[in-house]
Parts: structure tokens; sequence; C-alpha cells
């Protein structure tokens, strides 16, 4: 996945903060996931229906970061939520 | 919480029609028990012991133990696992934990089956300390806090762990007999009263050769959560969200640590000794 694909968050995850963090549940598996402030952010982001173009490009401005390690962090996150069935290509 | 139990007659285990949409492992991994959709409810079927189906709408439970369990087991199993399964389903929060009251707070022991939640307890009632719980505590939220209410005024233990802490007795190492049932007495008082939960101890697997008491971050303390709490059905998609969310402002509201100590029946009272101090103290020790 990258970036640029457009993507489909999954209706089966709830997501909670909990103290500095935020942990999804997976309905579908059962599954519980932790995400630090800036995956939280980029989680929360994907659910209000930004691309993750957009969701990056939102972010740069919050973050004190250079774009490209943002992105690459990100699309890295994107293919972990892939991978465990959080979100799917469109 | 209005439930009918009816008591059918010993009956054979026969294969079930739906197979089990979930199951619960012992302290090794076998399966103890598998649950099953009906109709109109759930099937629960504790392995060789007892059959017991809910209907959660009606409020009507119906038990069939199998022919060699005995009517005091079967009435355990009701009472400490399909009650504490019901009062989930209905929205309440029930964990899998031992409790007892040190300083006026509840301080809960959580883990699985097997792992020591109801020796320790015993332990703390037999050094004076009342206990609240052996095996499930009934968490309600009051005024941001949580109050954690009195279960049985018993105790299940094996005989060994009766031995070693109820009577003092030098055992070398657990066994893997049948548990008993211990009632409270002047020497195990027991708290019938609820009291508010001061802290939430989440057992290790005792590789340690001390105790430890290290915070939990919400995170993991909600996740652990997740795995000892009472509930029925993980596909009933709305109670599972509401059930979440409850664990996640408990797990917001009291704080969670892991503790971890040997197990071995004459290095109990170092462990009473720390889990004291660090409610009294509201501090870890290490």
């Amino acid at each position: 996945l990258k970036l640029t694909d457009r993507i489909e968050v999954s209706a089966e995850v709830v997501a909670r903060e909990v103290g500095d963090e935020t942990m999804l549940l997976d309905l579908a598996s059962g599954t519980y996931f932790g995400l630090d402030p800036v995956g939280a952010r980029f989680w929360q982001l994907l659910e209000e229906g930004k691309t993750p173009a957009e969701a990056c490009a939102a972010m740069e401005g919050e973050y004190d970061v250079a774009p490209d390690v943002l992105a690459r962090d990100l699309e890295a996150l994107l293919a972990d939520f892939a991978a465990n069935g959080l979100i799917r290509a469109q | 919480v209005t439930i009918e139990l009816r008591q059918e007659p010993a009956r054979e285990q026969a294969d079930l029609a739906e197979p089990a949409f979930a199951s619960w492992h012992d302290g090794d991994g076998e399966t103890a028990a598998t649950f099953h959709r009906l109709p109109r409810g759930y099937l629960v079927r504790f392995l060789d012991r007892a059959d017991f189906a809910i209907l959660p709408e009606e409020g009507l439970v119906t038990c069939w133990p199998a022919p060699d369990t005995s009517a005091s087991y079967a009435r355990d199993l009701y009472l400490n696992q399909i009650m504490p399964i019901i009062l989930g389903h209905r929205g309440e929060t029930v964990i899998h934990a031992s409790a007892v009251k040190i300083a006026g707070r509840a301080a809960a022991f959580v883990a699985s089956t097997g792992c020591g939640k109801s020796t320790l307890a015993a332990a703390f009632a037999r050094a004076g300390t009342p206990f609240l719980s052996d095996d499930g505590v009934l968490l309600t939220p009051e005024n941001g806090r949580y109050l954690a209410s009195p279960n049985r005024p018993s105790f299940r233990l094996y005989r060994d762990s009766q031995a070693a802490v109820i009577r003092g007795e030098a055992v070398a190492e657990a066994g893997e007999d049948e548990k008993t049932r211990v009632a409270a007495d002047e020497t195990l008082p027991f708290q019938n009263e609820p009291v508010p939960l001061g802290a939430m101890y989440f057992l290790g697997p005792g590789d340690t050769d001390r105790p430890t008491i290290t915070p939990l971050p919400t995170r993991q303390a909600l996740a652990k959560l997740m795995n000892h709490s009472f509930f029925l059905d993980a596909a009933d998609r709305e109670r599972m969200k509401r059930h979440f969310e409850a664990l996640g402002r408990l797990a917001e509201t009291v704080p969670g640590y892991a503790l971890d100590y040997p197990r071995e029946y004459d290095r109990l009272p170092c462990v009473i000794e720390a889990v004291s101090l660090h409610m009294v103290n509201g501090r870890g020790v290490h």
C-alpha cells in the first residue's frame, strides 16, 4: 500500500483513547492494537474519511518532522493496519 | 438481578449441533469450556462437568450436570462462572480476580484460573486481612470510583494450598488435585460490605525470585482486563463496544500494576508485606 492509495477503514474496529495512547479493538477477531499518539492521530484522520495522503498532509503541519520521514513512517503504519485487517485497499 | 436456575437430572454430554463460537482454556491450555449458540440464547459446556443453557432475555438458566458431577460442583459453576457471564451480558463489569481489603480499599488480584489468585487471597485472609472474593469481583462505578462487591464467603483451594496456607503445614509444591471449598470463619475474615477498589494487580507467571510490583500502562491494563473479564458473546458488536468502553473507563480510573512473585508457599508472607505496603503508600515496590 502507498499513501496515494485509497483505503477503507474496517467498520469492525473500535478505537478508544487510554492515557496518552489509543487502543484499537478489532471486533471481528477480538484482537487489540496499541497506537502511540502519532499512530492514533493517523488512525483518527483515516476514520474521518481522509485518504492516507490527505492525512499525511494534515499531519505535516502538526508535527515537527521532516515530510519524507513522516511519509515513510505513515506508509509503514498503513501496511501494518492492512496486514492486521484494520483497513483494506478500495 | 433475577435469574431462575432450573436443575435437570444428570446427562451424558452428547455432541452438540452447533459448533463452539468461543472457548475457555485452563492454565495448561486445555479446553475447559465451550460456548454454543441456541435459537434464543446460549449453551455453555464445561467439559465433563455440566451444560448450562442460558436464555438471557428470559433470565432463565437450565443446568444439566454430567453424570459424575456433584450438585455442589454444578452450583459452584453456576455461581462462579455462569452468573458473572450473565452479569457481563447485562452490561455489568465482573473481573476474574480475587480481592482483599487493605487500608479501607480493595486490592484485586487479576489472573486466569490456576495462577494463584485464590491462594494469595487466602494467605492474606489467614494473616487477618478480610477477603471479598476468591474468583470474581463485581465492580460498580459510583461517584468517579469503583465499588468492589463481596462475592461468596469461601475459598476454592487445592488440598495442598489449604494445608500450606490455612493450616500452616510444610508443603513442597502445589499439586493438581481437585479443589474444595473452605468457608470464611474467624481465622479467615470475610468483608461483607462493598469497598472502593484501590488497585488492580495483574499476576505474572512467577518467574522471579522476589515480589515485584510495577505500574502497568493504562493500555496494557485495558488489554488484560479484556482478557480477564466476564463477557458472553464477542460477536455481539454493540455489547462488545460497550464492554470495551466500560473497561477503558475502569483502566483509566483505577491504577493497574503487574505483580509477580515466586509461587512458593513460604514466600507468601513477603508478597503480603509488599502488597500491603504498596496499597498503603501507593507506590511501587521493586
